[in-house]
């Protein structure tokens, strides 16, 4: 591979080597590939529901879109899978502050340090997803999904039943 | 897609499985999904029929053979064991099966590795993960040290080093480096600084020196200067300018101190040149500059006072008490009371409270 310093070539390099890494040691708890082998910038990715967690069971799916200027831009995050969390919107995008791209500080509450710094990868990204989906109450501050946080507050029995049935769903749908 | 990939092979997968199963398995290419299924059940108590592969971010298809999805030799599946499919779903509407996958360390909720690895813990791992898309450990320093002299990670680095965008970030998300002030980015930016970057022996010194600093645990961490806010950029910074032992007069110092010193080489020194001129002076000995020796040895410390917190006063012939008047205010506010110790430790540290609280609490300056 030649050498050049232009931002497309050395973040397909930084892409590709992490791909070849996932897919040789992949890290605990999820799973990541290219949505199609020519395009470094679609990853699909499964999440594997995390023990003793609401989760533990459940097969997420979910896509990830780096954009030309990755890594001085954060990547999208989207669940595939139906989800309910206050912390993704309906669509699946994720809402966690590691994607949300510096400099701007849309949600007025984040810290630059908390949002995006080039030094993440596909595996902090996930690790910080996983994290997410584990913690027992949800952050209902500034929400993705409004519905989905005023059922954690008022009816969190609700809630928990709803996400444990689209856990289910997505255990099934596996197998399609 | 089509399977006319090569003749089949035979190829050895891992998998990774619930309770930190971990099993090899030799099979070729030609073979189905459900055939490795089979494969994996005859080596653990997981029945083919619950058993959910994962590869590449998919799940495999019991009817598809090896050779679709391109697993590699050595390559590692993930396994996920579940409800049997024809178990009816309907059966059991609450409760998912008491044996569902466990997975180790980092993941769990209640594992503290879990709280770092978060967004809120961002700092006290995240700074590291220069590192992790080449799937080192961090805190293993002989991965550090092999990753040192791969040509394509020192590549990366100064790649990224040479993007001011990067930088701004880099300093803007670094206390101590944004305290520093101007001279930092011409550092950053300074031909000499990469270079240093990318010469693996300087950075093996950095590495050891930091190893040094932080005991036996934490090895691989000096990009923490760079990357994170963690405390690890607190300890390493604080003292850049330490001169060299043989003409400062011995004294009594903490242990870190000294080990400070024993790495003489270290490219921190480089930082003690930048006062005085910063472009033009890197990597020259602050101990060719009088005044900063007399200040040194005023303070009586052989440490070096050309810490992070007083780049651009460097000259300054006031007395400590004076000079860093606010800084003593806040460390008496802070409840450090012994105002000589905290004289010396500002002295030591260049003026920065952060790290002459960690001076002092660590025993120094007594």
């Amino acid at each position: 591979m030649s050498k050049s310093s232009t931002p497309q070539l050395s973040n397909s390099l930084l892409l590709r080597r992490q791909l070849q890494e996932l897919t040789k040691r992949p890290v605990e708890g999820f799973s990541a590939g290219l949505v199609d082998d020519d395009n470094l910038y679609e990853w699909e990715v499964m999440v594997i529901g995390p023990p003793d967690t609401l989760y533990e069971g459940g097969i997420l799916k979910a896509r990830l879109s780096f954009p030309p200027e990755y890594p001085l831009q954060p990547p999208k995050m989207r669940f595939v899978t139906p989800m309910w969390h206050p912390n993704i919107y309906p669509n699946g995008d994720v809402c966690i502050s590691i994607l949300h791209a510096p400099g701007e500080d849309q949600y007025g509450y984040e810290d630059a340090s908390e949002r995006w710094l080039p030094v993440h990868t596909v595996e902090t990204i996930l690790i910080s997803v996983i994290s997410l989906l584990s913690s027992d109450t949800p952050n209902t501050d500034s929400p993705a999904n409004v519905d989905a946080a005023k059922e954690v507050r008022n009816d969190l029995a609700g809630y928990k039943k709803k996400v444990r049935r689209l856990v289910r769903q997505s255990a099934e749908a596996a197998w399609d | 897609m089509s399977d006319s990939a090569q003749a089949s092979s035979e190829i050895q997968i891992n998998i990774k499985g619930p309770n930190e199963l971990k099993l090899q398995i030799s099979i070729s290419t030609d073979k189905t999904v459900l055939e490795l299924k089979q494969a994996i059940a005859a080596k653990s108590d997981v029945e083919a029929d619950r058993q959910r592969l994962i590869y590449s971010g998919r799940v495999l298809k019991d009817e598809d053979l090896l050779s679709v999805y391109k697993i590699q030799s050595s390559h590692t599946i993930h396994m996920v064991k579940g409800a049997a499919r024809s178990g009816s779903s309907s059966a059991q509407p609450s409760a998912t099966p008491p044996t569902l996958p466990a997975m180790q360390a980092g993941q769990n909720p209640h594992d503290p590795l879990t709280q770092l690895n978060s967004h809120l813990g961002f700092g006290a791992l995240a700074g590291l993960n220069p590192f992790a898309d080449m799937g080192l450990n961090p805190n293993d320093p002989n991965m550090m040290q092999s990753m040192m002299s791969s040509p394509e990670f020192l590549q990366q680095m100064s790649s990224v080093m040479s993007n001011p965008a990067v930088l701004d970030q880099v300093i803007a998300s670094n206390p101590q480096l944004a305290a520093m002030g101007p001279q930092v980015r011409e550092i950053f930016q300074s031909e000499r600084f990469r270079q240093m970057l990318a010469n693996p022996e300087l950075l093996r010194s950095m590495l050891q020196m930091s190893a040094a600093l932080h005991g036996t645990g934490g090895g691989g961490v000096p990009f923490g200067n760079f990357g994170g806010s963690g405390s690890s950029a607190q300890t390493s910074f604080p003292a850049p300018g330490t001169p060299s032992t043989e003409t400062t007069p011995p004294s009594a110092t903490s242990t870190g101190q000294q080990q400070q010193r024993r790495q003489q080489q270290s490219p921190f020194n480089m930082f003690g040149g930048t006062p005085q001129s910063p472009s033009a002076n890197i990597g020259s000995s602050p101990f060719f500059n009088p005044a900063l020796m007399q200040q040194i040895l005023a303070g009586g410390m052989g440490g070096g006072s050309l810490g992070a917190g007083i780049p651009s006063t460097p000259m300054d012939t006031r007395p400590p008490e004076e000079r860093f008047q606010t800084q003593l205010q806040q460390l008496q506010e802070m409840g450090f009371t012994n105002a000589s110790q905290n004289v010396r430790a500002l002295l030591a540290t260049g003026g920065n409270v952060q790290a002459a609280i960690e001076y002092i609490l660590s025993g120094g300056g007594l």
